[in-house]
């Protein structure tokens, strides 16, 4: 078995689970952090055999995507023994959020104290995927400039010319 | 290699002349933007924070030379192109149509930046002579334009002959701060250039005006000495003079956390085509594409289009940290905006 | 979490003020450097702590934000025990509204909507037969209305604000241009143009309208004849916050200070004529043996966490109370024989419940962009159906749904928990997020002597201070507004069609039952009432000056003085009584000198 290095398989899984490429992963800068975060919540040994099972993946199905997806979700996302960190995974990345497990999760394995709902940091919250993937911006970081709100959002069509709102009140 | 912007030689004899340098006066004021803004990008959010206030202040003045020029350019009659294919220096290049003593690179934050930076600004040698093509200083390329002007109003009183609604005026620059100035005849464009050159290199002192102000010195310190208190990691104060230095209390530098670690001059042929990280380079290339098509337009008579240009900025901040986070497979660095024009891109309708 | 005290005053305080304030927030910030600039020595004292002056600190407040799962109005301002914002309620229902006890007050986590009120709210009584009139009109106000859009700075074209009566002085403008409107603005007149509803007996025309914001557009040349107007960017960072960059966090925090509070205001003041002192509980007010306000006694803390103090007492020539209606009024109830001649001290408590709805538009409108509102509805603030049932004005958001729902990190725990995953689940968020559409209602309410604030004093905190009491109970007059207003919003979504997701209960709202229909409100924030001013000493607590009735020299300053709420968010009415309390202050300390 070729060795395995966890941030690789770590980003190859998230890109897959998320669907974001690992590129626009790496744009977020975060990778590090939230790896860390799950080793802290998941324990060393489950992660270290997620690696492995990504991996095995993916050398199984290199640059397949559609493929790819479907292994994935039969064998990690459907898989009782990854499932709820499968998740937790794209939560974490799409919201910067940790959540905590649930109980059919923590119940055989035991609970850890860390694991609670939280944002995973101050750091890690203005690079939440779900603005980038809604054309938006985390609120209170990464402002999109003066007048931005009032353009033609990417992805929508065009207005057609409007009348100036006016203000009139009163009765018909 | 470094690039060498081909232009013309010669010097300012017609208005035809005229316009072609004032062309490169906005190709000139552009090309020591993208530097700029590398290593202002290139400084994580939070951190260096006065050195993020500099160069933040820096490349919004270089946005209003850009437009001073453009607005000269209009009044002679010209027509600004910022969408012609050699528009865009290839980084690393020289100081458009200097002498090749100046080079730009597109790299992080660095003191070897600064010190490239210093360079750029530089103040024209005493009595250095007005210079419009090989000048040794940026202050004796636009006297060289001053004098041409100068010259050229006196046998040509239709000289200012651009349509008045062609111009930038107040109302429609968007960046706050920054005093735009409507050309309309040779005073206006004389004030108009004397900004770009006082706001650079100061003239014969450390402020970017006529008289030194009354409160807040840091702000009205011109780009050379802003980058000298960076450089030197000293304020200037009251008193203080070019030969002085800056002799005021310590300006907090910190030149090792908080700097991405961007490799210098990155391109997209640097990946392989169509794969994510070459791809990544272009949104940004294409979003830096769009902001050159609204200037464009917005110097070629529709300046309402210039409040597009302010989240396009915005956007361009956002991809180019994004990829400043990217391992980019050479040694320990990664990737970063590219500045390359994409053809292709058209203005957002 | 401890606080020290922060920097000690350059100079000592002094024994005796021109005018002692209690309240660090808008209405003291504005009176105290009106009075300053006229050369007067004023102290204000201010509950909570000094955190946001500094660049770092007020970083410290973002960051906060950023770290907290639960975003609500105060999630940047950490609670603190010693200045407690938490209410305790009798009941019937919930009130929902809370404020900030801090330097900078409640408008560090306000929206920054300044509208005027219109003419007819001064006179519900008189044309309606509802509530109560106002002792002056619109007319009296409008100088002040102006003078309160300069020094908040508000954003408005005053071609979009006349209506309802609402007019201005010829030739005015304000000091900034509009907010740019939204997308969904834009897309939403166009479809509303020639709308009408029928509310109560009559048929109104319905349009959208940019709504008047204390929060830097660009500037107006026109302005001040032709001076112009420099906006004013961050208190203490100047360069900073000049104009609006769309952070979209104005609720509960302003990254750039692009947002006007009462920070600036105080920045603006000398410190040779004004000392603020933080963490200084005003506790009581205390009188001589003539029924005048002999000092202000007040608790200083060094520690959040601990209820340790010491006592002082403030002097004065005269006094100003700004502590917010609710906490000015609880300051006073806590005070013996202070302002009880009319017994309407605490009463009349108002607020804007505030229910709200959403759906998806048709198209992507760019939800999560730009100021939390930049246009509402006005059409329906004023009419003869005021007769029956109160009026509102409706906000138009540009949040998308989180309000409500918790969105957007809500619809993707929701698509996870459904499988989705991958390429298929981005786009499913692409496609539906960006059509989010959010609107909430100001419903106004009408002044009720049984909604209270009062003070048990077996219930304090840790510095002694009892806790107000709130009773608060929403009438048959505003319960048939919120029917009224949820027929509006059926036709109007009708006509943007817009699918209604509107559905149980939003986050952290509550329930109220009007016409056999249940609806959900919060509370806007919006507090005001509770030391009426009026033109009779037997049903007001202060009179036309501000001034209490009982007690010639002490003032009341705030939205506390408001004799009826109506439809606008307050905030800029009780900056214009402010000025106008000032004006007044002035008059009265220049009469002292000459006697």
């Amino acid at each position: 078995m070729p060795p395995i290095h966890p941030m690789e398989q770590f980003l190859n899984l998230s890109a897959v689970l998320t669907g974001f490429n690992k590129v626009e992963l790496q744009e977020a800068g975060v990778g590090r952090e939230y790896l860390n975060l799950l080793v802290e919540m998941a324990g060393d040994t489950l992660c270290f055999e997620l690696w492995a099972e990504t991996q095995a993946i993916y050398a199984k199905h290199p640059g397949h995507p559609a493929r790819l997806e479907r292994e994935v979700n039969q064998r990690i996302l459907k898989n009782p023994k990854y499932a709820a960190l499968a998740r937790n995974i794209i939560l974490v990345w799409y919201n910067a959020i940790w959540y905590q497990l649930p109980p059919d999760w923590t119940a055989p394995r035991g609970a850890n104290a860390l694991d609670q709902d939280q944002v995973v940091s101050a750091k890690a919250y203005p690079e939440a995927l779900i603005w980038r993937a809604i054309g938006a911006h985390p609120p209170g970081a990464k402002p999109q400039g003066f007048a931005a709100w009032a353009m033609r959002p990417d992805g929508a069509e065009a207005p057609a010319p409007s009348a100036r709102p006016k203000a009139r009140g009163g009765k018909a | 290699m470094i690039y060498r912007m081909a232009k013309p030689p010669g010097g300012i004899q017609t208005v035809e002349e005229l316009r072609e340098h004032l062309q490169i006066a906005i190709e000139l004021e552009h090309s020591v933007i993208p530097p700029y803004l590398c290593a202002l990008y290139s400084i994580e959010d939070g951190t260096n924070t006065a050195a993020v206030d500099t160069l933040h202040d820096v490349v919004l003045e270089e946005m209003l030379h850009l437009t001073l020029a453009a607005n000269v350019l209009n009044a002679v009659g010209g027509s600004p192109d910022l969408i012609h294919p050699e528009f865009v220096p290839v980084y690393p290049s020289y100081l458009p149509h200097g002498n090749d003593t100046i080079v730009l690179n597109l790299a992080r934050f660095s003191r070897e930046a600064v010190e490239g930076f210093l360079a750029i600004e530089h103040p024209s040698a005493p009595n250095s002579p007005p210079q419009a093509h090989h000048y040794a200083s940026i202050g004796q390329f636009y006297a060289a334009i001053i004098e041409a002007l100068e010259r050229l109003a006196k046998t040509d009183p239709k000289l200012f002959r651009g349509k008045r609604s062609r111009q930038i005026t107040p109302e429609y620059y968007y960046n706050s701060g920054g005093h735009v100035i409507e050309v309309t005849d040779l005073e206006s464009a004389r004030r108009a250039l004397d900004i770009i050159v006082i706001e650079g290199e100061g003239r014969d002192s450390i402020y970017d005006r006529k008289h030194p102000p009354m409160k807040n010195p840091t702000e009205e310190l011109a780009h050379y000495y802003r980058f000298m208190q960076i450089y030197e990691g000293r304020f200037y104060r009251k008193g203080d003079t070019p030969k002085s230095g800056p002799t005021g209390g310590p300006f907090p530098v910190d030149w090792h956390a908080g700097i991405y670690p961007m490799r210098m001059n990155p391109k997209s042929g640097d990946y392989p085509p169509t794969s994510d990280l070459w791809y990544a380079t272009n949104v940004f290339n294409a979003t830096y594409s769009q902001l050159l098509h609204v200037l464009h337009d917005g110097f070629n008579g529709e300046p309402h289009k210039l409040v597009e240009s302010v989240p396009l900025m915005f956007r361009l901040k956002t991809q180019a940290q994004g990829l400043m986070k990217v391992p980019s497979g050479h040694f320990d660095s990664t990737a970063g905006p590219s500045f390359e024009y994409l053809k292709s891109t058209a203005a957002k309708a | 979490m401890s606080q020290q005290n922060l920097v000690p005053l350059a100079t000592p305080l002094r024994e005796h003020y021109d005018v002692v304030i209690v309240g660090a927030g808008i209405a003291g910030a504005l009176i105290a450097k009106r009075l300053a600039a006229k050369g007067n020595h004023v102290l204000i004292l201010e509950a909570g702590r000094s955190t946001s002056v500094t660049p770092d600190g007020y970083q410290s407040y973002v960051e906060n934000f950023y770290a907290a799962l639960a975003k609500g109005t105060n999630a940047p301002y950490p609670e603190n025990p010693n200045a407690p914002t938490s209410l305790t309620e009798i009941g019937p229902l919930p009130f929902g509204s809370n404020y900030v006890r801090a330097k900078g007050g409640t408008t560090m986590h306000w929206l920054g909507i300044s509208l005027r009120m219109c003419p007819n709210d001064f006179r519900m009584k008189s044309l309606y037969g509802v509530g109560v009139d106002w002792p002056f009109g619109y007319d009296e106000m409008s100088d002040y209305y102006g003078q309160a859009e300069l020094v908040v700075g508000v954003s408005a074209d005053v071609e979009d604000q006349a209506y309802h009566g609402i007019h201005f002085p010829k030739g005015y403008v304000y000091p900034m241009h509009k907010v740019p409107v939204s997308y969904l603005d834009q897309v939403t007149s166009q479809r509303l143009n020639g709308m009408r509803f029928k509310f109560g007996q009559e048929t109104y025309d319905i349009s959208l309208t940019s709504v008047p914001q204390a929060r830097n557009s660009m500037p107006n040349a026109k302005y001040d004849g032709g001076k112009g107007y420099r906006p004013v960017g961050a208190a203490g960072n100047p360069e900073h916050g000049r104009r609006c960059e769309g952070n979209s966090s104005c609720i509960p925090i302003c990254p750039v200070q692009a947002k006007y509070s009462a920070l600036k205001t105080l920045a603006a003041i000398p410190a040779s004529h004004c000392h603020i002192l933080t963490q200084a509980v005003a506790s009581q007010v205390t009188l001589d043996g003539n029924g005048r306000v002999s000092g202000i006694q007040y608790k200083v803390y060094q520690d959040e966490s601990s209820g340790q103090h010491t006592v002082h007492t403030a002097r004065g020539t005269l006094y100003v109370i700004a502590a917010h209606a609710i906490e000015t009024a609880r300051l006073l109830l806590a005070s013996p024989n202070v302002c009880r001649g009319s017994g309407e001290l605490g009463r009349n408590l108002m607020d804007h419940p505030m229910p709200v709805a959403w759906g998806l538009m048709p198209q992507n409108i760019g939800a999560c962009r730009g100021p939390g509102t930049t246009s509402g509805i006005e059409s329906l603030r004023d009419g003869e159906f005021r007769r029956q049932f109160a009026a509102f004005r409706m906000d138009y958001s540009n949040w998308g749904w989180q309000f409500a729902t918790g969105s957007p990190y809500s619809d993707v725990t929701a698509a996870v928990a459904k499988g989705a995953f991958g390429k298929k689940l981005r786009d499913h968020l692409a496609s539906t997020l960006p059509r989010q559409l959010f609107i909430d209602f100001l419903l106004e309410q009408l002044p009720d002597p049984g909604n209270t604030v009062t003070v048990n004093p077996q219930n304090v905190d840790p510095l002694g201070n009892p806790a107000p009491l709130i009773n608060y109970d929403i009438d048959e007059y505003t319960r048939k507004g919120f029917v009224n207003a949820f027929k509006f919003k059926d036709a109007l979504f009708k006509r943007l069609g817009v699918k209604d997701c509107t559905a149980g209960q939003p986050m952290f709202s509550a329930p109220v039952e009007c016409d056999g229909q249940m609806f959900y409100y919060y509370g806007a924030g919006h507090v005001v009432g509770t030391h009426r001013m009026g033109s009779a000493a037997s049903e007001s607590v202060v009179n036309l000056k501000q001034r209490a009735w009982e007690h010639d020299n002490l003032y009341l300053a705030g939205c506390g003085n408001m004799r009826t709420i109506a439809t606008s968010n307050p905030t800029l009415t009780m900056a214009a009584l402010s000025l106008w309390a000032a004006d007044n202050i002035q008059t009265d300390l220049e009469k002292r000198r000459r006697a």
